[in-house]
């Protein structure tokens, strides 16, 4: 029975020590806040560590240049386009979309200006314009000599990207092969 | 059974647990992505990315707040290829360009830059704030837990179709702001109601240093007849983020004035209809 006894308070004892080593840490939804932002009225819901991987410069070194313009406010777009040292900008950096999501505004002083295809036709960029408004493109993308010329000559593998139907429907003879990503070259498709 | 050697043999039993414990201390499995279980490497040093990185380099010169892993393994880039809706670059060693993430808007697509020996990053651009990270669609206004972000579901997705070792996706998965290389730690609040109003307060002591708060706003009130349903998050009595009828998610930078140490900024939630909710994102050191 003694025997029994100690049999029974060595698997206590164990199973104890298992529910100790395998029983979750504190979670990181739960810290304390007490030597940190206070918060009362609502719980502290998450929390985690930013960390940069020294291991990962070597690999991101590798990475090319590519946006220009991204996001940028329509007074922005505008003003940069239109500036001669937008052309020796990008002329360095080689980007690989020259604007992105321009307002409809914007995008109208961007396709007309001789900056941009200047630019372009240095940098031969891969993505000229996304998200151009449908109006814009109605009115000046199709009928603008310097942006299919631009197209003809450097060969992106997106022109435009984000173009509605109706636009699509009166830009000209085989349109879509020009205004959708495929990756194919305008010039040949032309 | 000699009584003696029943003796001997669970005291050696508790010796061989008090000695595996103490092995054991500090361990903890199920610490959650972005939590680093090497405690050297819980420190608050400065990152070194900073010297190796030019400001004028990617990810420095787009990227906002990201969340990325190391695979440890080849990956096979044909592979998510057509996962991308814009690839914007691709070369023999990467791609990179936005992919969707499912069930949201072009503005939530976040840029995915995998690279061949094994690394995956998922972020924003810079000039989103860190707030997309929150994904309300998991989230019910009685059960405010914060389960997973935006970024985390898109690299999780990328990293299935890429077929590698999930388990080590969630254990490696680290986030990391690239304008704040400063910025230590991540600190959401979130709260949550049904009841009309709701609100909490948060004071920032002095030795914390902050370097971004922003806020995304859930509403999801429904509408009626009269246009009057509405949900807004105030803060210190001056409205931050809100709208109309329907279901929508706000996201915004909170002012600096809201970052003053020592001094209790009181967040408040309204609505009608519905429910709504706010997650601030605190990054600080």
């Amino acid at each position: 029975m003694a025997d029994l006894k100690w049999i029974l308070a060595f698997l206590a004892v164990g199973v104890v020590m298992f529910w100790l080593l395998l029983s979750p840490g504190p979670s990181p939804n739960q810290l304390p806040t007490s030597a940190d932002i206070k918060v009362e009225g609502a719980k502290v819901n998450w929390f985690t560590e930013l960390k940069f991987s020294r291991n990962l410069a070597p690999a991101l070194a590798g990475v090319r240049p590519r946006i220009v313009l991204d996001y940028a406010t329509i007074s922005a777009h505008s003003s940069l386009v239109q500036s001669s040292d937008f052309a020796a900008a990008t002329g360095k950096v080689a980007p690989r979309i020259m604007v992105q999501y321009a307002a409809t505004t914007a995008t109208r002083a961007v396709v007309s200006s001789q900056g941009l295809m200047l630019a372009a036709a240095n940098t031969h960029p891969r993505l000229m314009l996304q998200g151009a408004a449908t109006s814009v493109i109605n009115e000046n993308l199709s009928t603008s000599e310097n942006l299919i010329g631009a197209a003809s000559e450097l060969e992106p593998r997106v022109l435009l990207q984000g173009v509605e139907d109706s636009a699509l429907q009166t830009t000209g003879p085989n349109p879509r092969s020009l205004l959708i990503g495929q990756e194919t070259s305008p010039k040949e498709e032309r | 059974m000699n009584r003696r050697a029943v003796k001997f043999l669970v005291i050696g039993g508790v010796l061989v647990f008090v000695l595996l414990g103490g092995l054991f201390i500090g361990y903890s499995p199920s610490e959650g992505p972005g939590i680093d279980n090497v405690s050297t490497s819980f420190s608050l040093a400065t990152p070194a990315f900073a010297q190796g990185i030019p400001s004028g380099q990617f990810p420095m010169n787009e990227a906002g707040i990201s969340a990325y892993v190391n695979t440890e393994q080849a990956l096979d880039l044909s592979k998510v290829k057509s996962l991308y809706k814009v690839l914007e670059d691709e070369t023999e060693n990467y791609l990179i360009g936005t992919v969707e993430l499912s069930g949201y808007g072009e503005e939530w697509w976040p840029h995915v830059w995998i690279q061949k020996s094994g690394w995956i990053l998922v972020y924003y651009t810079k000039n989103e704030p860190t707030s997309r990270l929150m994904k309300w669609d998991v989230i019910q206004w009685d059960q405010p837990g914060f389960t997973t972000t935006t970024l985390r579901e898109v690299l999780v997705s990328v990293a299935r179709r890429l077929g590698v070792d999930m388990a080590r996706v969630e254990s490696g998965l680290r986030y990391y702001h690239w304008q704040y290389p400063e910025a230590t730690r991540m600190l959401v609040v979130l709260d949550t109601t049904n009841a009309g109003a709701d609100s909490f307060q948060y004071t920032i002591p002095s030795e914390l240093t902050i370097y971004d708060l922003s806020a995304s706003h859930r509403g999801e009130v429904g509408s009626n007849a009269y246009g009057s349903c509405y949900s807004a998050t105030n803060l210190d009595e001056v409205k931050l983020l809100g709208g109309g009828q329907g279901t929508y998610v706000l996201v915004g930078q909170v002012p600096e004035k809201y970052l003053l140490p020592q001094a209790p900024h009181v967040v408040a939630l309204g609505h009608k209809g519905g429910w709504t909710g706010i997650a601030l994102f605190f990054l600080y050191r």
